[in-house]
Formats: structure tokens, C-alpha cells, sequence
């Protein structure tokens, strides 16, 4: 088959497709969830409105497609699932994309800067670790990634709430923004900063030790390889050699961790999102599981399977951009 | 092997003790071990050195450490003690932390093996499944699990197997590609040894190394999960669990600070020791892989 598209659209839309059955299977797993609950979404209606008469009762569950065959429920659910439909939180009144829209842009910002600071610092000092292999210096790096690594995020939120926020008084312990404050311009975006600066740390320290370890690893392997040795004979400085030749291959496997934990990083929000009270899909799951709003928690996991798709996508893009060796077609 | 070689070589080690000699050279691996045995003997002895249910008021609530000998780690602000709490925190750890990774192998191998064994339509389903799997965010799929299935401590042990399985099956899957046309595991089938038999008796004791060392990673990953969930207070309420002890700790950060740290240490400490054994296990079967 030759289509007159350059082989970068045509991986990616291959990839494309290849994501179409992991979704498929996602939706079929969280109509199962569902069906596994206790109650049904008549439950939770016939509960809010404080109890009603069987036959009304009846009449709902006709009325919601309940009494359909299960094979027709799924069919249904999926058509809905597809367009982003996910159903009326009956805790919050509102249909649950709303409510999942609403908190959709606090996790990607606590993503984005997470990721980020987990990603840079974690090359940087893995790199340089794996120049001074042996030396103090990498054993300082690799002992402070051993202890981030085993650190769990809920036990590190706390100490550095205790330190900054109740010791020196120097961050705020919790939420998005000062709520009285009405900042706007440059003082809400420093602001929200300083909301995020211990959420960010929280999150990202776990990971920033396995980027550590694995870039380390990394380096010292091709840091070995021929052309490296060829480069350096050409007479290339240090930190050309780093740079130039070593990054750009090393960086390669620490890219597919990057994409293959995106959905644990996702998972670890619920937690920090919880404890500094961020309003974002984490701290959402938490209070979905408390309050067994479980179409809120339906949604939550299938637009985060969707994001952990579309980063998947693009970090696959981008290593097949860095890694030239891999074919397109 | 001819008959010359085994008169003059002389009498190798024993594997265990090859093993044990490699292991020993790696000073970090030790003290991991160290730390290791100190937390088993702390689960073992729980019962004798703090009797009762750690549940229970021992002592004026919010007693700081080192104060009074009856609580030599202070109490919480219920009045229990936090030494006890440390001691049947380490035997819930200890639990779920070994069930669970059972759980998540025993599905991966099963899951794995299939899936490399057979090739074709089954790994490609199965695979998918797996990325699946591997798509939810495995903490928001735990906490939905455990949702549906209730708060009790062997419902959060088989959800915490549930959402660790797939990095096993990986594994397995790979090792099993990579075995299953060699000529031990040809010669066997031309014998007339059955599907079933080739998969568990020969290629599987051979698939297994790698991921027993892996098995290092699933148990610490299991703690912190089972701590995570007891920490935001969806953990089994009937047992001592050192998430729960931080979570509740949580509460008289302020200036009873101690509450917190002192379990949190303790995780640090676990999850830090089954990193080191880790990897320790793992230069001493792989010799190469260390310059």
C-alpha cells in the first residue's frame, strides 16, 4: 500500500489505530466495574430523592435502559463513553464531564511541571553522575536517589508541609490559589506557583530517581560505545561528547520510562492532590471513592486512559524523531 | 563433559554459596539485608514485645519519645502506643507486601507465559489486555477496586496483586520468546510432552530468575501502595498499618510531629532495604553485568 503521506504521518497513525482496542477494552472494563458496584445508577436517583414505590422504581430502570439485555447496556454505555458522555454525578448535580472538566487543568499543570522537574533533574544528575562513576559526587547522587526512590509521596508532603508551611511559614500548605486573594496578571501566576512548588515536589521526586538511575546506566553505556571513542579521538571536548554524541542515545530508554509511567504519575496525583487540597481529577477520584460516586470515578478512569493514550502517542513520536535507526513504515 | 574434567576440577561451591560469596561483595546489598531481617524479626516479634491489641490506649495520648520507658516511642493522640504500632505495622507490610507480589506474579506468569508461548491471536489479545491494564492509572484502579470490594485487609491485598501484574507478564512473555524454540524445549516436545508440561516444567524454572529479582521491586511498590491506601484512611480499619499511623499523624503535624515521622521512617527504611536486596540479587546472578 503506498499512500502519498510522509512515514511520520503514517506511523503516527498507525499507532493511532493500535490504540483503538486498548480503549475499546478500557470501556468494556469500566461498564464491568460498574456492573460490579453495588447499586446502579437508579439506586443513587431512587436514594437522592429519598425513596420511592417499586413500580416507580420499575419505571426508572426501563426508563435508564436497565432492563435491557447486558450486551445492549454495553452497547450503549460505549456509544456514550465515545462521546465523552459519562453520565449525571448525583453528588455533585452536575453531569460528571462537567465536573471532570472543571478539574481537568489543575492535574495537567501539576503533570506538566511534575513531569518536567522530574525529567531535567533527573537527566542532569544521572549525566553527571555517570561522568564521575565512582567518585563521592556519584555516590552522593545515587545514595539521594535510593532514599527519594523509597520515599513515599503522602510521608514527603507532610515533612515539607511541617518544614515550609508550619516551621519557617514560607509556602502555603494547601490549594490552588489564596481564595480572598483575587490576584490577577503576573501575581496570580505567582501565586498558583507558590501553591504548586510543594505539590510538584512531592509528585515528582519518586520519579526523578528512576530517570536518575536509568540515565546513569544509560550514559555509562554509551559512553562506551565506538563512535564515542571515535569522537573523542577526533579531539571533541568533554562537553561536546556529552551533549552532541551521548545525550541524544542516552536519553532514549529514559524517554520510554518517561511514556510507560505516565499513567503511575497519574495514579500518585490522587494522593498529593489530596493532601494539599488541589481541586484536580486526583483529589476528584479520592472524594468519588468516599462518597461511592461511582459514574464520577467511571469517568475519571476513562478520561485518564485517554491522556495516558495521547502521552503515550507523543512520546512515541518523539523517539522515533531522536532515534533515527527506527523505520517509519 | 568428559570424564578427564571431573577428576581433576575440584569440587565447585554449591550455588547457594556462590551465590551467597557474589551477594557478600556488595556492602550496600548487606546492609539492605540487614534492614530486612531487623523489619522480619519485627513482625515476628510483635506479639511479644508489645502484647495487646496496638489498637488499644497504653499511655497519656501525645507522650513524646524517649519519656516515658512504658512507651519508649511516645503515643499518639488516642494514647497508643507507637512502638507497637511500628511492630504490627511491619507484620501488615510484611503481609501484604508478600501476598500481593504472589498474587501479581501468579497472574503475570500465567498471563505472560500464555501470551509468549503461544504467539499469534493469543498474544496479541492477551497483550492488549495487558496494555489495558497498563493504560489506567493503577492507583485510581485500586482505589475503584477496592470501592466495590470493601476495606477488608485480604480484598486490598488481592487488589494490590491486581494492579501490579503487568510489569511480570512483560517479563515472563519476553523470557518465554526468547525460550520457547530452543532445542532443550524442542527435544522435549518431540517426546511428546504436552503443552501444558512444556510451558511449567521446562521453560518456566528457566524463565524465573529475572523475575524473582523483579519480585524485589513488586513487593516494595505493594507497601507503598498498601500504606498509600491506609493513609487517606481506606486501609483495613481493624489493623495497625504504618500508612494509617501517618495518616492519623496527619492531624497533630503541628507540634506532635513525631506521630508522623516515626512510621514514615519505617516505610523509607522497608522500601529501602528491598531496593538494595534487589539489586544486590541481581549483580550476584549476573556477574557480567557489573564491569
Amino acid at each position: 500500500m503506498r499512500l502519498p503521506l510522509p512515514p511520520i504521518v503514517i506511523y503516527a497513525l498507525r499507532r493511532l489505530l493500535q490504540a483503538v482496542p486498548v480503549i475499546i477494552l478500557i470501556m468494556i472494563g469500566t461498564f464491568l466495574l460498574l456492573k460490579l458496584a453495588p447499586g446502579d445508577t437508579v439506586d443513587a436517583l431512587v436514594g437522592d430523592m429519598g425513596g420511592a414505590d417499586a413500580d416507580f422504581i420499575a419505571r426508572l430502570r426501563q426508563e435508564y435502559g436497565l432492563d435491557q439485555p447486558v450486551y445492549v447496556q454495553l452497547w450503549v454505555y460505549m456509544t456514550k463513553l465515545a462521546t465523552f458522555d459519562f453520565g449525571w454525578s448525583f453528588v455533585y448535580e452536575q453531569p460528571v464531564a462537567t465536573v471532570l472538566w472543571d478539574r481537568l487543568g489543575t492535574t495537567l499543570l501539576l503533570m506538566a511541571t511534575s513531569l518536567s522537574l522530574a525529567f531535567t533533574i533527573g537527566i542532569a544528575l544521572g549525566a553527571i553522575a555517570a561522568r564521575r562513576a565512582y567518585s563521592l559526587t556519584d555516590n552522593v547522587i545515587s545514595t539521594l536517589g535510593l532514599v527519594f526512590y523509597a520515599t513515599p509521596s503522602f510521608f514527603l508532603s507532610l515533612m515539607m508541609m511541617l518544614l515550609f508551611s508550619v516551621k519557617l511559614g514560607w509556602l502555603p500548605v494547601g490549594g490552588i490559589k489564596t481564595i480572598a486573594g483575587f490576584y490577577t496578571g503576573w501575581d496570580h501566576v505567582v501565586d498558583v506557583a507558590r501553591h504548586l512548588v510543594m505539590p510538584t515536589a512531592a509528585l515528582s521526586l519518586i520519579y526523578l530517581s528512576f530517570y536518575l538511575r536509568l540515565m546513569r546506566a544509560s550514559v555509562m553505556e554509551v559512553a562506551d560505545l565506538d563512535y564515542v571513542r571515535t569522537a573523542r579521538a577526533k579531539g571533541a571536548s568533554e562537553s561536546r561528547l556529552m551533549i552532541h554524541h551521548i545525550m541524544r542515545n542516552a536519553l532514549l530508554p529514559v524517554i520510554t520510562l518517561l511514556g510507560l509511567q505516565f499513567s503511575t504519575v497519574l495514579g500518585g496525583s490522587v494522593v498529593v492532590e489530596t493532601i494539599f487540597t488541589l481541586p484536580g481529577l486526583g483529589s476528584l477520584a479520592y472524594q468519588s471513592v468516599v462518597q461511592r460516586d461511582m459514574n464520577t470515578l467511571m469517568g475519571i478512569i476513562f478520561l485518564c486512559s485517554i491522556i495516558v493514550v495521547v502521552v503515550n502517542f507523543l512520546t512515541d513520536l518523539l523517539y522515533a524523531r531522536l532515534d533515527s535507526r527506527i523505520e517509519l513504515t | 563433559m568428559s570424564l578427564t574434567d571431573t577428576e581433576l576440577a575440584a569440587p565447585e561451591p554449591s550455588r547457594p554459596v556462590v551465590f551467597w560469596r557474589r551477594y557478600r561483595r556488595n556492602r550496600a546489598a548487606l546492609l539492605g539485608l540487614a534492614i530486612f531481617t531487623v523489619v522480619v524479626l519485627m513482625a515476628l516479634t510483635a506479639g511479644i514485645v508489645a502484647p495487646g491489641d496496638p489498637l488499644s490506649r497504653a499511655g497519656a495520648p501525645l507522650t513524646s519519645p524517649f519519656v516515658d520507658m512504658s512507651v519508649p516511642l511516645g503515643t499518639d493522640q488516642l494514647g497508643r502506643d507507637i512502638l507497637a504500632g511500628i511492630f504490627y505495622g511491619a507484620r501488615i507490610s510484611l503481609l501484604v507486601g508478600v501476598v500481593a507480589t504472589l498474587v501479581a506474579i501468579a497472574i503475570g506468569v500465567v498471563i505472560g507465559a500464555l501470551s509468549g508461548y503461544f504467539g499469534g491471536w493469543v498474544d496479541d489479545v492477551l497483550m492488549r489486555v495487558t496494555e489495558a491494564f497498563q493504560t489506567i492509572p493503577n492507583f485510581v484502579l485500586l482505589l475503584t477496586l477496592v470501592a466495590i470490594l470493601g476495606s477488608k485487609i485480604e480484598w486490598i491485598t488481592l487488589a494490590i496483586g491486581i494492579v501490579s501484574w503487568t510489569a511480570p507478564a512483560r517479563m515472563v512473555r519476553a523470557e518465554f520468546m526468547s525460550l520457547r524454540n530452543r532445542e532443550f524445549v524442542d527435544a522435549a516436545r518431540n517426546l511428546g510432552v504436552s503443552n501444558t508440561a512444556l510451558i511449567f516444567k521446562e521453560i518456566l524454572p528457566n524463565a524465573l530468575p529475572p523475575i524473582i529479582v523483579y519480585a524485589s521491586v513488586i513487593m516494595a511498590l505493594s507497601i507503598l501502595l498498601e500504606s498509600a491506601l491506609a493513609f487517606l484512611g481506606l486501609g483495613d480499619p481493624n489493623y495497625a498499618s504504618w500508612g494509617n499511623m501517618i495518616g492519623q499523624g496527619r492531624a497533630v503535624l503541628r507540634e506532635d510531629w513525631y506521630c508522623a515521622a516515626i512510621p514514615g521512617v519505617a516505610i523509607v527504611l522497608t522500601v529501602l532495604s528491598f531496593s538494595l536486596v534487589g539489586e544486590g540479587m541481581n549483580d550476584a546472578l549476573n556477574p557480567r553485568q557489573k564491569q
